[in-house]
């Protein structure tokens, strides 16, 4: 008996003592994975949600024109039944892990390699990081690029290189066979020949005879802003607020649409993203998560311009961009910032390309283009680049819905940072100009 | 014996705590666990699944395509009547060519037969105007019909315009119907259009696929998108069979593979109807 109630005694004890310490050990849990669940919500709603859809993200960030040598001469190719950039992005897609090594961050060596003829070359309109192109790469890895240097003789090797600040990288390519790339470049059914120059941002493609090009047609097609409306705030009721030309939409006090009605802009911000993404990857990213949310139609948008925190989408006609009319030239632009990100949009969607009756308008050298700007006092430090871009030159009504736009080319530079046409940067008034004609500190 | 009680009631409140802890974190897990979908795509399976909707086998590869245009010209129908057989008898109405056979061609009662001579039949020029460009089509195609669609050299076409019905009767090939697009260029480079699934995913997302329903085919092929211009601008679509399980009507939808939008019914030939 007495036994029995020690034995007693000794199992209550034991457990209690238990259950002590099973209630620290389930406190423990519960404090630790409310951690863990805080952290959970965090990423979920950064990145695990970042859908970025069908298209993959190297149909949108993807080289847009394609340069060889023959005979001492650099000539841009296009060929439009091939598209070989698409070719190219086909080929290596599969490109997964591999290791980057870097060969040069000399400026002679990338010149070099710039006029060895051996070397085809592919760009992007701006740097993109290697996670971007080569699949399985860590997200930290920033390191970025913005030419493709494809050998027509040794193979296995890609060299990837930075304009900026003039790196080169090679990635062995022994498993992907490019032989039919290289033959179909060589055999391009259109060549312009062209030169580079370096400029504050790196190296601009230069035409040195005034250039033939395409007139393009398209219907144009314009969604209401109830679908913007819908994507961006939700299909909740959101307030609406019209002062003049413009009606503001939003949805309680962090999230704002302001449709501005004859423009076709919108501008949305989001006062809750408030935190810019510390990698470069996940700022391209995530810019692109940003546009996609809005619901334009994607078919021709291509990634276009990247600074520290703004990222441009343009609509590109085959390898040229289309700027849009008045203060905002982009397509679409996301901006991060610490009191939120916001996207400036054009509803205005080039959407069916139509015959033209085969014209092509000449085009001034881009000597010529810069010795313009030269004279008009801007200095060659602060252009960042010069490019071709197209323009709405004429717009004819067709129905209430849709226009026939014509598109015509013209010279469009990047200076201190803001995108222009090489006419509106002539015309500028003096007081406006000279905010860009000196160089800009800000580390645009 | 009064420490023995205390460490009773410490016992049973320790015993309490620890159920409800556990309550705690057994309702937790399906908060920690991370969003069990990483993909969008997945999600839309699951759905169509819960909605009673039977998918065949589809391909998730990308394909491409190119912005199509051909003028509107019926040119074709002079050379095409005078390199066919004298005992046709032809007529030429809204782009069509009819032509009934004065000497109706014997065909085998075997349907693989059948179908072998009749391809034969179409393959000779002096039978069907570019009779070689035009390859059959299963799907659109039953004992009295034999259906033929247009290859263009940028891909097979799905369009009325594009289009050979041979029309069969007691064994006997009677008449035939043909519709040619001639001079098709492309009017914007090649690009990447959706894949199979992709379509699907778009149709199911319109709210375009029904309830208990059967996805019978897909086909791939260039589509009408509108008239412009004096032009027929021409788009990559995916087309779909979608077979009711209640009342077995087939129904057949049509996806931009550019833009993965919904074409509207395209029997409607007005000029500035709204298009995907």
């Amino acid at each position: 008996m007495k036994f029995n109630e020690h034995t007693k005694r000794i199992i209550l004890r034991v457990s209690l003592i238990f259950m002590v310490l099973l209630s620290v050990v389930l406190t423990g849990i519960i404090f630790g994975t409310d951690a863990h669940f805080s952290g959970v919500e965090q990423t979920a709603s950064k990145t695990t949600d970042k859908q970025i859809g069908e298209k993959s993200l190297r149909d949108i960030f993807v080289p847009t024109q394609l340069f060889y040598y023959r005979n001492d001469q650099l000539y841009q190719v296009y060929d439009g039944n091939k598209n070989l950039p698409l070719e190219f992005n086909r080929l290596t897609e599969k490109l997964d892990k591999r290791n980057i090594k870097t060969v040069s961050q000399d400026s002679k060596n990338y010149k070099k390699m710039l006029h060895n003829q051996n070397y085809l070359q592919l760009t992007y309109p701006d740097q993109i990081t290697m996670p971007l192109f080569i699949t399985g790469l860590k997200k930290s890895d920033s390191r970025e690029f913005n030419r493709i240097f494809v050998s027509t003789k040794n193979k296995t090797n890609l060299y990837l290189g930075n304009d900026a600040n003039q790196k080169l990288y090679r990635i062995k390519i022994d498993d992907i066979n490019l032989n039919k790339f290289v033959h179909q470049v060589k055999h391009a059914s259109s060549k312009i020949p062209v030169s580079l120059i370096h400029l504050a941002d790196g190296y601009s493609v230069v035409y040195e005879k005034p250039t033939k090009m395409q007139v393009y047609n398209y219907l144009t097609n314009e969604e209401s802003s109830s679908y913007y409306v819908n994507n961006l705030l939700g299909s909740g009721a959101a307030s609406q607020k019209t002062t003049g030309d413009s009606t503001v939409y939003s949805n309680g006090a962090y999230q704002r649409l302001i449709v501005t009605n004859k423009t076709h802009h919108y501008e949305f911000v989001d006062y809750q993203e408030n935190k810019i993404p510390k990698l470069m990857t996940t700022r391209l990213t995530d810019s692109l998560y940003y546009v996609r949310k809005t619901g334009l139609s994607e078919p021709d948008l291509r990634f276009f311009d990247a600074d520290d925190r703004t990222f441009i989408y343009q609509n590109f006609v085959e390898e040229y961009p289309i700027f849009l009319p008045g203060n905002n030239t982009a397509r679409a632009q996301v901006d991060f910032a610490k009191n939120g990100m916001s996207i400036n949009f054009n509803s205005l969607d080039f959407q069916i390309p139509v015959p033209t009756d085969d014209s092509k308008v000449t085009v001034e050298s881009t000597t010529e283009a810069l010795n313009e700007l030269y004279a008009a006092g801007y200095h060659k430090k602060t252009i960042n680049r010069i490019i071709i871009g197209y323009e709405i030159a004429k717009e004819t009504e067709q129905t209430e819905s849709r226009d026939l736009v014509e598109l015509r080319p013209a010279y469009y530079a990047k200076i201190n940072g803001k995108w222009r046409s090489l006419k509106e940067w002539l015309n500028l008034s003096a007081n406006k100009k000279s905010k860009y004609m000196k160089e800009d500190t800000n580390g645009l | 014996m009064d420490f023995k009680r205390i460490e009773w009631i410490f016992l049973i409140v320790f015993i309490g705590i620890n159920i409800f802890l556990g309550i705690e974190i057994f309702q937790t897990p399906t908060l920690l666990s991370p969003p069990a979908s990483s993909g969008t795509a997945a999600d839309l399976n699951t759905e169509m699944k819960a909605d009673n909707i039977t998918l065949p086998k589809l391909s998730s590869e990308q394909r491409d395509g190119y912005y199509l245009a051909s003028k509107i010209d019926d040119d074709w129908n002079k050379t095409a009547r005078t390199q066919l057989a004298s005992n046709f008898a032809t007529s030429f109405e809204d782009n069509t060519l009819n032509v009934s056979l004065t000497n109706p061609v014997k065909v085998s009662h075997d349907s693989k037969k059948r179908l072998a001579e009749i391809k034969s039949f179409v393959a000779n020029p002096k039978n069907v105007f570019q009779g070689k460009k035009y390859h059959y089509v299963t799907q659109l195609s039953n004992t009295a019909d034999y259906v033929f669609d247009q290859e263009s050299d940028y891909g097979l076409t799905y369009s009325e315009n594009a289009r050979l019905h041979i029309q069969v009767k007691n064994d006997q090939i009677v008449s035939y119907t043909q519709t040619y697009i001639q001079n098709l260029a492309p009017v914007r480079e090649r690009q990447t259009t959706l894949s199979a699934k992709g379509a699907i995913d778009a149709l199911y997302t319109y709210s375009e696929l029904p309830n208990n329903s059967k996805v019978l085919w897909t086909k791939f092929g260039y589509s009408k998108l509108i008239k412009v211009r004096g032009s027929i601008i021409y788009i990559p679509s995916w087309t779909i069979a979608i077979e009711n399980n209640n009342t077995k009507n087939i129904s057949i939808k049509q996806v931009n593979a550019f833009t993965g939008k919904i074409i509207q019914d395209n029997t409607n030939e007005t000029e500035n109807k709204d298009v995907a």
